[in-house]
């Protein structure tokens, strides 16, 4: 949590949700947190991508976070692809945190950055917005 | 001409127009807002449980819904990539496809990509299946005016009705009731009867669903090696284990 609590913008996000099996449950949907780091590895996989990258801390100790994703279907709807983060792109996004502490998040449709530049489409469908898994 | 007419209404059944579901579907509106703790995500009446059937929805520990925990100290059968069976899958928002043929309509999923015979050749509701249960049980249909009534038997009870962990028994008989209430949107309403499980027969609210456009049904399939992976690296962390 404390990796989290040094690393992190939080911000009241009231977002309505009927997440994926138990997403609501594993993350807080109240918070954003905001994650700069390198990507480790990248899963394309149903029914949940996940993404993984190393966030430097403060006291200069680098920390893998884990963040679950869509499945492919829901994000190919937004715009992204099964190469759009690749080992070692510089990402930037907005996750809710795991609601245990741990460095994990959620990011559903969030806010996401691959070396600078937004690869969704704001896809419209099955994939528009949050909690639609 | 009397002889005629009496002829031509005679076979006017014949030529009476079956409703035609054919086309993708996926979920619209319907169920899912009670917060009441045994509320089912079909919505509709909140069920009144027999003691067995309190003690197997309560042993059920969902991850989403009034009682929701996360899914790594919960028990969904899904947490495992078991199959999701047929009423979870028909209330989840996953598209599917009506087929319509002589003698059957089939349902092609694409949750698990799975299909689902629906007899429509007439032939009785058996009273039991002898190779079941299955996790999509054995369906037999037969049109009501414009109303496509299914019923089910022999569903597999280690499913769960939905993802809020509503539990049936192996005993149950639901039946659907589909219809169209417009060119592009289908209704059903299931009902369970099972005593085993509920102490009168339980109805959920009405489930809509929506003709899927410029999109087709694709496959989505949890591989058990997938989830494995998944669980040890994102689903227990986040849940601190």
């Amino acid at each position: 949590m404390q990796h989290i609590r040094t690393l992190c913008v939080f911000t009241v996000f009231a977002a309505s949700l009927a997440a994926h099996h138990g997403t609501a449950a594993s993350y807080d949907q109240t918070k954003v947190v905001t994650l700069k780091g390198t990507v480790t590895e990248f899963m394309w996989r149903n029914p949940h991508s996940a993404l993984f990258l190393d966030v430097k801390q403060p006291s200069g100790e680098t920390v893998n976070y884990s963040i679950e994703m869509f499945s492919p279907s829901l994000m190919v709807k937004q715009g992204y692809t099964r190469t759009v983060l690749k080992k070692g792109d510089a990402v930037e996004l907005d996750a809710h945190p795991s609601l245990a502490g741990t460095t994990s998040g959620e990011c559903l449709g969030c806010r996401l950055l691959v070396n600078g530049k937004d690869p969704s489409t704001g896809g419209q469908g099955r994939g528009k917005g949050k909690g639609k898994q | 001409m009397l002889r005629l007419a009496i002829a031509f209404a005679l076979c006017l059944p014949a030529f009476a127009q079956t409703p035609d579901f054919s086309g993708s579907w996926t979920k619209g509106g319907g169920g899912g807002a009670s917060t009441a703790k045994n509320a089912t995500q079909w919505g509709g009446e909140v069920p009144s449980y027999t003691p067995e059937g309190l003690a197997r929805f309560n042993s059920n520990k969902p991850g989403k819904g009034p009682r929701q925990i996360p899914p790594a100290n919960g028990n969904d059968p899904m947490g495992e990539a078991n199959p999701p069976g047929l009423y979870r899958t028909l209330i989840y928002n996953r598209p599917f496809e009506f087929v319509q043929t002589n003698g059957k309509v089939v349902q092609l999923f694409e949750w698990a990509k799975v299909w689902r015979n629906i007899w429509t050749d007439g032939r009785p509701v058996p009273e039991d299946v002898a190779a079941g249960p299955y996790w999509y049980g054995y369906s037999v249909g037969k049109w009501d005016g414009d109303t496509l009534v299914i019923e089910t038997l022999s569903v597999d009870d280690r499913a769960w009705m939905d993802e809020w962990g509503t539990s049936f028994s192996s005993d149950a008989k639901f039946t659907e009731r589909w219809k169209k209430t417009g060119a592009d949107r289908l209704e059903m309403t299931l009902t369970v009867n099972d005593p085993a499980t509920f102490t009168k027969p339980w109805t959920s609210a009405p489930q809509t669903y929506n003709r899927l456009k410029g999109e087709e049904v694709l496959e989505m399939i949890f591989a058990p090696m997938d989830e494995k992976i998944f669980n040890q690296r994102i689903r227990n962390p986040a849940a601190g284990k």
